[in-house]
């Protein structure tokens, strides 16, 4: 390790020595004015900046700037809302500038990590938001802006809980997407330096944010780099007059409208029909919660559902309805329908709040920016609420000509209850509560009903919610000082340290809860362990990095060079503690309680984590006609053993200027063409974010451990070790290396942009849970034998449509990014193509077998095989001609001809699969392809169309190309749950005389022996993605209407004779409007399994992101 | 000059900042302890023997379904698949139906439950394998400890390997610590012969470490001497019956009788049901039991399959007390899907006090008649304890106890030709208590005790259910007895074997399937 610094070091040494040979010249001072170049108006708060290093100033209330800058060097003008200027300076010492508003994604500025650069000599794929996105539509999480706002980046919403994260995935990800194992690691959250979560940043305190994509712009970031890297920058203040800005959001929030359920009559008509077909008799039917005639205390609170007596036809007054039971002739039922209570009760509208105000100013020394929000979104779905409150200061100040210093903190706390239950929970089982449950104990319908104790999920949510007690509240906090010291003109060295806490805080408490059957008993029973739970993650994040850059042009030659190292600890410290058996509901804490179990329960622990790097790049360019970077990061890791934490990270990138060239200007072309800029880019950079969280089993991988036995630390009362996890001390670095070939073309004077690149990355060395055989005892181990490969397109295109002269203006942006994947090398397990959790199917083109599904080498991922349902059996007679002979070895029913299944035979009603291979049986071998759960093309597009003061603009994303498994209508229809309520789709199921339909026989738990598997083929406790009934894979094409605003500018003329107001801005906007779609839920955005970042594809219900109407005012004085 | 000195001087200090805090990076686990830095004290290895028992414990439904749960005592009563009480059986029925298969197997991957997160029975082996290694290395353990854990490691190992050897024949042998080498990791089969010899073998060395001491750790929570012993006599009995082996009899009757006179202290308890109380742990009945605790871990498997959900247990009556049942009181907390079938209730006779103490029946009642009509049975032998308002499933789960002595004793008589009259006696005027007629109920009197085997198998049933034996018991009597008293025929014999379930066979390639099932 020793010996490989030592390298590096003679590396940067002659580096230094390069720096050495470069001479320097002599400073002048430069005056000039900058003017708009639409209307001709001088701009105050232009910063001026002499180009690489961090010499620069602004421009007065006149326009007026005045700055010191040697001959050949480059002035940067910078303005938000206008394209970037850039005057080298020759001999004159006056320079009036014209800058032009921005229109022009071709010359925007880049935000790259350590440095910022023009997109006109940017030679790697870097990707900036448009600033309009964060403008109007309220957000308690900004990441939501990216959805199909940025080329290659796929962002998916997994809950509409307010302040949840979205998946974001780039480029395909970095890592093999296993099934039960984990997604791809988020990108690099960088936020003005410090590495963090976009959780609770406040949007309007965004100045950019900025994607890097592929390896050479990443490597500067190294190890943790290989998902991307997004660059958030905060606003700093501006030179010039000081200003307040006040911006009000109210927002009002909707739920979308997801499945229809039976009404009581018709549930009790199925249901009771289904347990029939399933050959229940109806003494068990009646035995049944919710369409049982059952007449003990605890099922007549529970259910309004009786059969009709003399005694209580009185009930026909209160409500309840009269029916005949559909499986006892001359029986009829009296019940009462409270199908649509429930739903009622767990979804509401809400409203939403956002303030924010800020203050920034600023002189020719020092420059302040301030702001306050308060932010409060209620869910839609009761229970939950995402509140918070969050602040920043940033500012900077020259105590000398050549030493700028500078410090931020931004805090925020947010209060997110969290929903009562999880998303299944809600949007499966309790929707699907039986409509004859009565959720009231009174008549008044003020006191809720908890149901028969299968927790919160089979009650009135409103009882549990009243008992539950939870919170959480997590802190962040971010404090950053440094200073910016010019050593020599040119010679920038830059020191900064920040720290970064971050802590939470949750207690939850339930009070002593009684079900309907306690309450029947005397005395009333209730269950009184009052479990009650707190703890306090605190995870403290310090990074000190210091860089040196060096600026130096000869004639037409600009050098950029950059020397850097960074310093980065993670320490994390988790105090848990939880109890039972408090003798009272009224203390919510834990005191209280009186009984500890030792175990997972009550315990602190601790981890750290440390990264010490060094890294330096170079810029040049030829007259910025040819244009070239290189960069290498060298990290070193703790959580890799000695001979392995030491990685290197270089990257590289070349383009060309056509439209520069003589040649070219010349040419008749460049009055069409107006920029060409081919370039490509290869870099490599590392990833050990598998290894990195808070979570010490896997942190210290290398070294094994011993530790407490997994969840009960005791045996008769002994503390109890085992070996929890295997040493593996050659672990190493995960890297990724991609190819980029990008072109950025402009048309009409750029009034069109296109921008394209193509990308092959191969991520290589992949840490990938080796599945182990049953004889190692543990069931996998962490090592780096996996590659996988993606390859892609990604397009963004921005076109000026009309700017007519009366003021008139349409643009139209968008973007497109296509991405497959492909695993390419397996941990060798002896399999062919080491294949790993496969199973084979009958190939019908080759007449053999095919292996397909879980993981094999030269694979897509994602691919889905079930059972094709080629329709239902109409007849006794068509079974026996389709399938007399029939073994329906998954339903274990049996064709006519031979000898009944355990399930029985089949009858009519059943589903007719596929039997692929022909021979009579059908087994897993008759599964055939029904698609891949990985969208492959996502983008978006947006129209803006602006008329004096008003502007409207839509914005719109989509995706395309992936199925998913509608585990939620298989398990409604199939009755899974066997009492509970199905959906209106029911009404629809195959009977005698209803026979044009694809919806097999209703029958009482699907998956119940004797019920024949028509619905959930691989059915199991848990939600299985393949081997299930062809019928409900369904497309996940969407586009999505994700903002239509409308808003006004007030004119300045206006503003100015107020005397008060500089701008002011109204606006009215709809968020998250429609989904247009095939898929059957209100939400078809690519399910995800909750808190692993990975694509499941399999629907089980879901909370879908609320449709939003905001109205909102912006000033500043 | 200055200034290029100056630049290289910022350059050279940039380095010097980096390199010199690279020994930073070596950090070491906090929160646990590093395979370098573990097995350095004497607690270090207590603490991993209590592991190796908490591990154990966890095992505990493997034990109970590859034990008894395919024999003739749960099921759902014929004319319907659910249970009495509506709940679905979710595969279980395939144990007592004998339709395991490569992808129902009920028990997977050599240990672990469908559903169940866990560890199979290799992991406590790898554990155990490395505590042999260790201990015979360290210097930090005083020798009789070092010796009593290593007679606790080779009688444990011999009891999983007994286990896999009863469920699967050949299996997999590991005897050495779990190292990965990721390029040759698969293992095949041994032959079910070296499987037994190990088991012997094991035995043997297990009973050398103890050395004489009978000594009882944690209240009998810990294996033991006695426990070896009694594993002893189980194995040699299974292949005396196996191999119509006197010798083996002879050996099995001789370890059960040094038992006896080395540890006088047990003996049957005059309550068949404070056997199992979990107020009267370690009695002078139990010679090993897994240990369990409230608020320390409780059988939560017992109300995932066989005791019924609050809600719908109290539509039904106990006819013996002549009430309904309520939330209250028969708080089961469970899901039942393994019903006890009503036939196994009529089995034992009215004045066994076993009957009661092992199994609730249900009963429905006529409203208008008052006639109770018997709906369905479960078992309640485990009833644990009441926690504010919740019941948790805290007995101890007997492996050894001291009737098993008895009647296994009785069994190497019966195969040497000897009366098993004294221990069968025991063991039922126990079981009857006040009601015991030895003219009528004691051996040879019954009807039954005209075939001693039969009688044996029938005390035993009567004795052990849901202590994870009978279907072991009527593997060790003979194939000839499975097929007699369970669903399995003769012509299905592959199925005295379990399979091996897919992703076990998937993930080890060397692995073949047991013989007669499919394997794909």
């Amino acid at each position: 390790m020793k010996q490989r610094f030592t390298y590096y070091r003679v590396w940067l040494l002659a580096m230094g020595m390069f720096l050495c040979s470069i001479a320097h010249a002599q400073n002048i001072k430069i005056t000039g004015q900058v003017t708009a170049s639409d209307d001709h108006s001088p701009l105050p708060g232009v910063s001026v900046i002499v180009k690489g290093t961090n010499n620069g100033t602004q421009t007065d209330a006149s326009g007026k700037f005045s700055i010191n800058a040697a001959k050949g060097d480059v002035l940067i003008f910078k303005f938000l809302g206008y394209s970037p200027a850039q005057v080298k300076v020759g001999n004159q010492s006056v320079v009036d500038v014209s800058i032009v508003p921005e229109n022009k994604t071709l010359n925007e500025v880049l935000v790259l990590g350590y440095t910022t650069q023009s997109r006109a000599t940017v030679t790697s794929a870097v990707a900036k938001l448009d600033q309009q996105v964060l403008a109007t539509a309220p957000r308690a999480n900004v990441a939501d802006a990216l959805q199909g706002t940025v080329s290659g980046l796929q962002v998916i919403s997994q809950t509409g809980q307010p302040g949840a994260s979205p998946l974001i995935v780039l480029r395909g990800g970095a890592s093999i997407p296993v099934p039960g194992g984990s997604g791809p690691a988020q990108p690099l959250i960088v936020v003005d330096g410090v590495v963090r979560s976009y959780s609770d940043i406040v949007q309007e305190d965004i100045a950019s944010v900025d994607i890097l994509k592929d390896a050479a712009a990443t490597a500067i970031y190294g190890s943790r780099a290989s998902n991307g890297v997004i660059l958030i920058t905060l606003k700093k203040g501006k030179q010039g007059t000081g200003e307040i800005n006040y911006k009000y959001t109210e927002g009002f929030n909707q739920n979308r409208q997801g499945y229809q359920f039976l009404d009581a009559e018709q549930y009790i008509y199925y249901g009771r029909l289904g347990g029939i077909a399933s050959g229940r008799t109806v003494a068990a039917i009646n035995q049944s919660a919710g369409y049982g005639l059952s007449t003990t205390p605890t099922a007549l609170a529970e259910y309004d559902i009786q059969e009709s007596t003399p005694a209580n036809q009185y009930l026909l007054k209160q409500g309840w309805q009269l029916m005949n039971d559909p499986i006892v002739p001359g029986t009829q039922i009296i019940f009462k329908d409270n199908e649509k209570q429930i739903q009622n009760m767990v979804f509401r509208n809400t409203q939403s709040q956002d303030q924010y105000i800020s203050a920034d100013g600023g002189n020719d020394k020092g420059l302040y920016y301030a702001s306050l929000d308060y932010y409060n979104e209620p869910g839609v779905v009761i229970g939950g609420n995402y509140k918070r409150y969050a602040g920043s200061f940033n500012g900077s100040y020259k105590v000398k000509p050549n030493v700028e210093v500078f410090s931020g903190l931004t805090f925020s706390d947010n209060q997110n209850q969290g929903d009562a239950q999880s998303d299944l929970a809600t949007f499966y089982r309790e929707l699907s509560l039986q409509p004859t449950f009565d959720p009231w104990l009174n008549a008044a319908n003020t006191i809720p009903n908890p149901g028969n104790g299968g927790g919160s999920l089979d009650g009135n949510p409103l009882y549990y919610i009243q008992h539950e007690i939870n919170s959480d509240e997590v802190d962040r906090i971010v404090a950053n000082a440094g200073f910016n010291w010019t050593i020599i003109p040119n010679l920038t060295f830059k020191l900064s340290g920040s720290g970064y806490y971050y802590q939470e805080v949750n207690q939850q408490f339930t009070e002593a809860e009684q079900t309907i059957a306690q309450m029947q008993t005397t005395p009333q029973g209730y269950t009184t362990t009052r479990p009650a739970s707190a703890f306090n993650d605190r995870v403290f994040t310090q990074t000190y990095d210091g860089t040196l850059n060096y600026l130096k042009s000869f004639g037409k030659n600009n050098f950029n060079l950059l020397l850097g190292a960074e310093y980065n600890d993670v320490s994390s410290l988790n105090i848990y503690t939880s109890g039972t058996n408090a003798a009272t509901d009224n203390i919510n804490t834990v005191n209280a309680s009186t009984v500890f179990a030792a175990g997972s329960g009550n315990g602190s622990y601790a981890t750290n984590f440390r990264i010490i790097s060094t890294f330096a790049s170079l810029n040049y360019d030829y007259d910025q006609k040819y244009l070239f970077n290189a960069v290498l990061r060298e990290d070193g890791v703790s959580v890799l053993s000695p001979q392995t934490r030491i990685g290197y990270f270089p990257g590289m990138s070349a383009g060309w200027n056509v439209a520069k060239e003589d040649f070219f200007q010349n040419s008749g072309i460049s009055k069409i063409l107006s920029t060409i800029k081919p370039r490509i880019s290869y870099g490599s950079n590392g990833n050990i974010s598998g290894l990195q969280s808070t979570s010490s089993n896997t942190q210290y991988t290398y070294q094994g451990g011993y530790g407490s036995t997994s969840g009960y630390p005791q045996y008769n009362g002994l503390g109890a070790f085992t070996n929890t996890q295997l040493p593996d001390p050659n672990l190493q670095w995960e890297t990724s290396t991609t190819k980029d070939a990008g072109i950025d073309l402009g048309f009409l004077h750029d009034r069109i942009s296109l921008i394209v690149d193509y990308y092959d990355k191969v991520n290589s060395n992949l840490l990938t849970q080796y599945t182990l055989p049953a004889t190692a005892g543990f069931s996998s181990i962490l090592t780096n034998d996996g590659t996988y490969q993606n390859k892609g397109w990604e397009f963004t295109l921005k076109a000026n449509l009309i700017n007519s002269p009366n003021g008139f203006r349409l643009d139209f942006g968008a973007n497109a990014s296509y991405s497959k994947s492909k695993v390419l090398k397996l941990p060798y397990n002896g399999q062919p193509n080491n294949e790993v959790g496969t199973i084979q199917i009958w190939n019908p083109k080759t007449g053999g077998l095919m292996t397909v599904e879980g993981e094999q080498q030269g694979q897509t991922m994602g691919n889905v095989y079930g059972y094709k349902e080629l329709g239902i059996f109409q007849s006794e007679a068509q079974i026996a001609a389709v399938a007399g002979n029939r073994n329906d070895e998954i339903g274990h029913v049996t064709g006519p001809n031979i000898a009944a299944g355990s399930a029985g035979h089949i009858v009519p009603g059943d589903v007719n699969w596929e039997d692929v291979n022909g021979d009579g049986i059908i087994d897993s071998r008759d599964q055939v392809y029904l698609g891949n759960i990985f969208p492959d093309w996502t983008g978006g597009y947006n129209f803006n169309a602006a008329y004096k003061g008003f502007s409207l603009y839509a914005r719109f994303d989509f995706s395309l190309g992936n199925v998913i498994y509608n585990d939620f209508v298989a398990r409604s229809l199939g009755q899974y749950q066997g009492t509970f309520n199905m959906i209106q789709e029911m009404t629809n199921s195959w009977s005698p005389t209803n026979t044009n339909t694809m919806i097999p026989r209703v029958t009482y738990a699907d998956q119940v022996s004797g019920s024949g598997a028509n619905y959930t083929r691989a059915n199991n406790a848990n939600a299985a993605l393949d081997g299930e009934n062809s019928q409900f894979y369904e497309s996940g094409n969407y586009t999505a209407c994700r903002e239509i605003t409308l808003s006004y500018t007030f004119s300045k003329a206006l503003l100015a004779k107020t005397h008060v107001f500089k701008s002011a801005r109204l606006f009215v906007s709809g968020d998250n409007l429609f989904y247009i779609k095939s898929f059957s839920g209100p939400d078809p955005e690519a399910p995800v399994t909750a808190g692993t970042n990975l694509i499941n594809g399999i629907y089980q219900g879901s909370y879908p992101t609320p449709r939003t109407y905001a109205l909102g005012v912006s000033v500043s004085l | 000059m200055k200034k290029y000195i100056i630049i290289l001087l910022s350059g050279l200090g940039m380095l010097s900042l980096v390199t010199s805090c690279k020994n930073d990076l070596n950090l070491a686990p906090i929160s646990t302890i590093g395979t370098g830095n573990f097995f350095k004290t004497a607690t270090q290895f207590d603490s991993f023997m209590a592991g190796i028992h908490s591990t154990f414990r966890a095992n505990t439904e493997s034990f109970q379904r590859l034990g008894e749960d395919r024999a003739d005592i749960f099921g759902t009563d014929p004319g319907s698949t659910t249970a009495f009480t509506g709940e679905a059986t979710q595969g279980l029925e395939n144990m007592w139906n004998q339709t395991l298969s490569l992808t129902a197997a009920e028990v997977n991957n050599y240990g672990i439950p469908p559903v169940q997160a866990g560890n199979n029975f290799y992991f406590n082996i790898g554990q155990i394998n490395n505590m042999i290694v260790q201990l015979n290395s360290t210097t930090v353990v005083v020798p009789a400890t070092k010796s009593y854990y290593l007679g606790i490691c080779y009688g444990m190992r011999a009891f999983y390997y007994f286990q896999l050897y009863r469920s699967w024949g050949n299996v997999p042998i590991t005897t050495t610590p779990i190292v990965v080498n990721i390029s040759n990791v698969n293992q095949a089969e041994a032959p079910a012969a070296s499987v037994m010899a190990l088991i012997k073998s094991d035995i043997d060395q297990s009973v050398a470490a103890f050395a004489g001491n009978y000594t009882f750790m944690n209240s009998k929570g810990y294996w033991s001497l006695s426990a070896t012993l009694m594993l002893k006599a189980d194995v040699y009995l299974w292949t005396s019956s196996h191999n119509s082996s006197l010798a083996d009899a002879t050996t099995a009757l001789t370890a059960l009788n040094t038992i006896q006179t080395n540890v006088p202290t047990l003996s049957l308890l005059p309550s068949y049901s404070s056997v199992f109380a979990t107020t009267n742990r370690g009695n002078n009945e139990i010679i090993f039991a897994i240990h369990n605790t409230l608020n320390e871990y409780a059988m939560t498997w017992v109300q995932n399959s066989y005791v019924p959900q609050n809600n719908l247990i109290i539509a039904f009556y106990d006819s013996t007390q002549n009430r309904q049942f309520n939330s209250t009181t028969d708080n089961w907390g469970g899901l039942l899907r393994a019903p006890v079938l009503i036939k196994t209730f009529r089995r034992f006779n009215p004045l066994d006090s076993r009957r009661l103490a092992t199994i609730q029946p249900c009963y429905t009642k006529n409203t208008t008649t008052g006639v109770y009509t018997m709906a369905g049975c479960f078992v309640d032998k485990y009833s644990g304890e009441q926690n504010a308002g919740v019941r948790s499933i805290t007995n101890d789960f007997p492996i050894y106890r001291y009737a098993d002595l008895l009647l296994m004793k009785a069994t190497a008589e019966v195969y040497l030709g000897q009366s098993p009259a004294t221990e069968i006696n025991l063991v039922r005027a126990r079981a009857f208590g006040a009601n015991y007629n030895a003219a009528t109920m004691s051996y040879p009197n019954q009807a039954i005790d005209a075939n001693p085997r039969e009688a044996i198998l029938q005390e035993r049933f009567f004795e052990f259910i849901f202590e994870g034996k009978r279907w072991y018991d009527l593997r060790s009597f003979g194939d000839s007895y499975v097929y007699e008293h369970t669903a399995l025929t003769a012509a299905n014999a592959y199925a005295l074997f379990w399979p091996i379930d897919q992703s076990t066979l998937i993930n080890d390639p060397l692995l073949v399937q047991t013989p007669g099932y499919a394997s794909h």
